[in-house]
């Protein structure tokens, strides 16, 4: 394959698929860095990338990389942008120029002297795009760059790129996920799965093909599943839009002017009855400065799945922690109870039998050398009986859909695995509640949707599931009802309807309405019903046509 | 835990060329290096205290984690010094440290003879002394001193480059490991593990569960970075700065003053055997 100079052009395709190492081909970690057997040739401006080393090509290949944590190697910004140029050997005087446009073009004027972990998730990735855009590529390669950001952290780096887009010459190659967030910028989307280019074309052509993106496992752009749906009932045969913009204005002329019949089907106001997590007056600092709750009360309901949503900082995992003691309160009015338990003063090892946690990063916790003894190990530290431990261990396999893996080392399997050994691993602790942190960070649409099953089926047989994250189509689609926390303070908490139809409140979270709330929004409907998928909207459309 | 993280202040030790620093670091290491009595290394703290307090350094937030370590270390060398109970163990002062407070274990006992001795205090102290002037000493120059210019300065002195990377992500990820650790404790906590003691072997064994992620995240994190530092051209060429670094007056001054501290020290050590126990 050939991508000419000036190309926006997007990868995408499920985990696993080869997307990083077709980038990391480009600037020469591959074979230079990461052994293996390489064929065929890749070359950039006409010289090969085996002959070159990665320091010479980073000349002309930009790399960002998902994690920024891992990417920014100084402790102030400025010095961390100057990082590359000075590797480069470049004069003070443009070292300092090229600084200084890349700070510019990434919106970080007035951080030069900023710790860079002092920065919010978005800003230092906006820090790892600069220290690469101050070396000068012609090409910018990214790896998922938004993976790990909170949307407001997306929304800034899809800004940058839409401007760097415009204003330079540059090719830029990006890893995406959430094709939405890109789709409008791109030239070229390749899809690539178990290591081949199953597709490469206009996004049109590439996302029109929605059969074989379906078959991968892709996640498509909510549009094109609404409308998808449509033409599926013979209700659209027109061109799928990508964008809510152009699916309303493409949908405007052909709806019954008085909307959808099923308007009045509004979702009833959420109350709660049976409270098994009840937080009252409770605040948290870290140290003087930081304040991360602010007399927060909040009630979860027994047996819901409950979503926990907002920007990084707003104090959602404090409060988590909070849940499963792992915090205590620093003001004396601050009460948790769980499960009729008092979490200030239990013992933790009483407590977690009956609310137990799941760290973001499954790695934080597996360290077993098979997927059994991993599950087993919170079992016998709980004092289970033999016959009870086999009993739980075979049930969470099942469920979870790991008998497949059971005697393999938990470190060997790919993140979807882990991430469902690690959350088994707690299940079958049977605690009445689960506090599960982003667990579908790192995974692709098929995986993150299994994992939100299982947790659906664990909430509807009795377990109260409270889950964090950035996602707000699975907010959408699993949670029966949304807590939305900003600076330390619960700004909101009901039904998903009913929050999503509220868009101050979102906005002051930086939070945004999931795209199928956007269209309904943006066609004027109000009082809508739960809208959980892309295929509820669709009926509701074909309702109104 | 906040030690060992550089933080962007004003201050005069902030300002200082990270050589002349060097020098600081270097000339007491060595002087900590060959002294073992606690009065010596005490004056040695005391002059090194007005830099300390130079540094400003964030004491409140240091306190629990130098606590901690500064425990650790008195409990370590205490245990230690129980064992240097026999006569001639030490040379400057055979008389002196060689008497028993409480005896242990006789001689009997298979490492030796065990006792508390005026020796073992003095040895506990001596090392407390040095363990908290060199802590102290790497915390201030961590603290003081840009990594970019770190990177610069050993470049300088010819070090290949994949020995300043190392010294980079030290640097750079010590924090982040430690952050790493208490992630992890309190993951395995919320599994049922706690520590607890008895047999040396099950004790190690019960850190498996928090040695073997920490240690995973420590390689990818090593990976991942590799990669990246790789991907900004490090170790292409020769490594250059954005703003100027020159020895000042200033500069020299300071690394003069040290030079001489270490001489003085040495002198004490060669011409008159101070430092031993």
């Amino acid at each position: 394959m050939h991508i000419p100079a000036g190309q926006f052009v997007v990868i995408t395709g499920p985990t696993g698929a080869g997307k990083s190492t077709f980038l990391q081909l480009l600037n020469g970690l591959i074979p230079h860095q990461i052994p293996g057997n390489l064929l065929g040739e890749v070359l950039i401006k006409g010289r090969s990338t085996k002959s070159a080393s990665v320091a010479e090509l980073s000349r002309d290949v930009g790399m960002v990389f998902e994690d920024p944590d891992t990417q920014i190697v100084s402790l102030t910004v400025e010095d961390d942008v100057a990082f590359g140029p000075s590797n480069l050997g470049l004069r003070p005087e443009e070292i300092r120029s090229n600084v200084s446009q890349a700070l510019q073009s990434t919106r970080l004027r007035g951080f030069e002297e900023r710790n860079p972990f002092t920065l919010s998730g978005g800003e230092m990735q906006s820090l790892a795009m600069a220290g690469t855009l101050a070396m000068r590529p012609g090409i910018l390669a990214l790896d998922e760059p938004t993976s790990m950001l909170d949307p407001v952290g997306r929304a800034r780096i899809i800004s940058i790129l839409k401007s760097l887009a415009a204003e330079t010459k540059s090719t830029i190659l990006v890893v995406e996920q959430n094709p939405e967030l890109v789709i409008e910028l791109a030239d070229r989307v390749l899809l690539i799965d178990e290591g081949r280019m199953i597709k490469d074309g206009k996004p049109e052509q590439v996302f029109g093909d929605v059969k074989t993106m379906l078959q991968v496992g892709v996640k498509l752009p909510p549009m094109v599943e609404v409308f998808w749906e449509l033409r599926q009932r013979g209700l659209w045969e027109d061109a799928l839009p990508f964008t809510v913009q152009k699916a309303a204005e493409a949908l405007r002329p052909k709806l019954h002017p008085n909307g959808p019949s099923a308007e009045t089907a509004v979702a009833p106001t959420h109350q709660v009855e049976d409270p098994i997590v009840n937080v009252q007056r409770l605040e948290h600092c870290y140290g003087e400065e930081v304040t991360a709750l602010r007399s927060v009360s909040v009630q979860f309901q027994r047996g819901e799945m409950t979503a926990i949503v907002g920007q990084n900082g707003s104090g959602k995992s404090t409060l988590d922690h909070h849940l499963v003691g792992l915090l205590q309160p620093t003001n004396r009015e601050g009460q948790v109870f769980v499960d009729g338990l008092d979490v200030r003063t239990t013992p933790l090892r009483e407590l977690i039998r009956h609310v137990n946690y799941i760290f973001q990063n499954p790695d934080d916790q597996l360290f077993q050398e098979s997927v059994r003894e991993e599950i087993e190990y919170g079992l016998k530290k709980l004092g289970i009986g033999e016959e009870e431990r086999k009993r739980r261990v075979e049930w969470v396999l099942a469920r979870f859909d790991l008998q497949a893996y059971v005697d393999m080392p938990p470190k060997s399997l790919r993140r979807g695995l882990r991430t469902k050994t690690a959350i088994a691993s707690i299940v079958a602790m049977q605690p009445a509640v689960l506090v599960v942190d982003e667990p579908t960070t790192g995974l692709d649409r098929l995986e993150s949707l299994e994992i939100m099953r299982v947790l659906e089926e664990l909430s509807d047989s009795g377990t109260t599931v409270i889950f964090i994250t950035h996602e707000m189509d699975l907010v959408a689609q699993f949670a029966r009802r949304v807590v939305v926390m900003h600076a330390g303070n619960v700004l909101t908490d009901g039904r998903p309807a009913k929050v999503f139809s509220e868009l101050p409140i979102l906005e002051q979270a930086s939070l945004s309405q999931p795209d199928i709330y956007s269209l309904a929004s943006l066609l004027g409907w109000s009082r809508l019903p739960p809208l959980r998928t892309p295929a509820d909207l669709a009926d509701l459309i074909a309702g109104a046509m | 835990m906040a030690l060992f993280v550089y933080t962007q202040r004003s201050t005069l030790l902030h300002r200082l060329h990270p050589a002349a620093k060097a020098v600081w670091v270097i000339a007491m290491g060595l002087v900590l290096s060959i002294y073992f009595d606690p009065l010596p290394l005490l004056v040695l703290f005391l002059v090194n205290l007005p830099f300390f307090l130079l540094g400003k350094l964030p004491w409140r937030s240091w306190s629990k984690p130098f606590g901690y370590v500064l425990l650790l270390g008195l409990v370590g060398y205490f245990i230690t010094s129980l064992w240097l109970a026999r006569p001639g163990v030490f040379t400057r002062y055979p008389d002196l440290v060689g008497v028993s407070l409480w005896q242990i274990a006789g001689g009997r006992f298979f490492l030796g003879p065990m006792a508390v001795t005026i020796g073992g205090l003095m040895y506990t102290a001596g090392q407390t002394l040095r363990s908290i002037t060199l802590v102290l000493m790497i915390a201030v120059f961590v603290y003081s001193t840009r990594p970019n210019d770190l990177v610069y300065l050993l470049s300088k002195a010819h070090l290949p480059s994949k020995l300043v990377f190392i010294v980079m992500v030290a640097y750079r990820f010590f924090p982040h490991i430690f952050k790493k650790l208490s992630t992890v404790i309190a993951a395995q906590r919320l599994r049922g593990w706690e520590l607890t003691f008895g047999n040396p072997l099950n004790m190690a064994r019960q850190f498996l569960p928090i040695t073997i992620p920490v240690l995973t995240e420590t390689v990818r994190l090593s990976d991942d970075t590799t990669r990246a530092v790789e991907s900004r051209a490090y170790g292409t060429s020769r490594f250059t700065l954005h703003h100027e670094l020159k020895m000042t007056g200033v500069d020299w001054l300071f690394s003069l003053f040290w030079i001489l501290v270490m001489g003085a020290f040495l002198w004490l050590y060669i011409g008159f055997g101070v430092g031993p126990l």
